[in-house]
């Protein structure tokens, strides 16, 4: 017996299904595969429970509360597949998914995104010069020091020229390529009340 | 030391120890989330909310120390059972050597 449609007492049925709607709406981020996956996973584990148990409330009590573990599962699922993918709608998914995720998830999402937004800055910076604003830039400026500017200029002497396009270009792939990689592996601690629920018996 | 002290000590090193007590049963054999729960009750009691432990075989499969397989059953469909790599044993080794020394040290201490 591995499914909830396996169980015969209706009121045990009923009390595991409203779990399980709760866990498919936490699992709704993930693509469609992956989430059925966990949620088989964690159907079997629950009915398994359920037999040992005798009761829905004592299965589900031993299995805890989806919302203590399954957003980190969820956002770190997101972030591995980024990480794979490299598509910008798969890094934002992520983002989005692992800020929901506690402060920890919160602050490292905040971190990445002001990354990511720099990487998409020099990505701007060097478009805005490939198509003709002369007032992007690196320049010197007489009394020595630089000046990178974008859209508008402190004058000086422009030192990259198109160079800059190219350089640009290879900052915002390298940052965003190393971000996502980086993104990919980070792994988020809970906090302990969610490990450890109480003492044993 | 109150009752409360000494929960919150044994909670600490309870919390400490389950990855690596993971990867012990784990290196013992396939096994599937309800095996593993139930494995480490023995150990654990009934400390552990079973479903925490996802996001950890999650984290060893991620860091390329365990596989998932999906294992025939003799009724119902597959389950997904959990698999050491090589990785994974190198690792597992390597812990258990090392908890060998510290809880050496550990005992030591011990009045």
């Amino acid at each position: 017996m591995t499914r909830l449609t396996d169980i015969a007492d209706a009121g045990a049925r009923a009390e595991l299904a409203a779990y399980f709607a709760k866990v498919d709406r936490l699992l709704a981020p993930l693509p469609e595969e992956t989430a059925a996956e966990t949620r088989g996973e964690l159907e079997a584990h629950a009915v398994d429970l359920f037999t040992e148990e005798g009761s829905a409330a004592a299965a589900l009590a031993r299995l805890g509360d989806p919302v203590d573990f399954l957003p980190d599962l969820v956002a770190e699922k997101l972030r591995s597949r980024a990480a794979r993918s490299f598509s910008p709608v798969h890094v934002l998914a992520a983002l989005a998914t692992s800020a929901r995720v506690g402060i920890s998830g919160l602050v490292l999402s905040t971190l990445a995104g002001a990354g990511y937004a720099l990487a998409a800055l020099a990505l701007l910076m060097g478009t805005a010069r490939f198509l003709g604003q002369k007032s992007t830039g690196v320049f010197r400026l007489e009394d020595g020091r630089y000046f990178v500017g974008f859209g508008e200029t402190l004058g000086g002497t422009d030192v990259l020229g198109l160079w800059f396009v190219l350089l640009a270009y290879a900052a915002a792939a390298a940052l965003y390529l190393i971000l996502t990689l980086a993104f990919g592996r980070v792994r988020l601690r809970k906090p302990s009340r969610q490990d450890i629920r109480s003492m044993p018996g | 030391m109150t009752d409360d002290t000494l929960t919150d000590i044994e909670k600490r090193w309870r919390k400490g120890v389950l990855p690596f007590a993971v990867l012990a049963v784990l290196g013992q054999g396939p096994v599937h989330g309800y095996g593993l729960a139930l494995a480490l009750r023995d150990v654990l009691g009934a400390a552990i909310p079973e479903g925490t432990l996802y996001p950890l075989l999650n984290g060893l499969e991620r860091d390329g120390l365990a596989v998932a397989e999906w294992a025939i059953q003799e009724s119902g469909p597959a389950r997904k059972t959990y698999v050491l790599t090589d990785k994974g044993r190198e690792v597992l080794a390597e812990a258990v050597s090392r908890w060998a020394g510290f809880s050496r040290k550990l005992g030591k201490l011990m009045p």
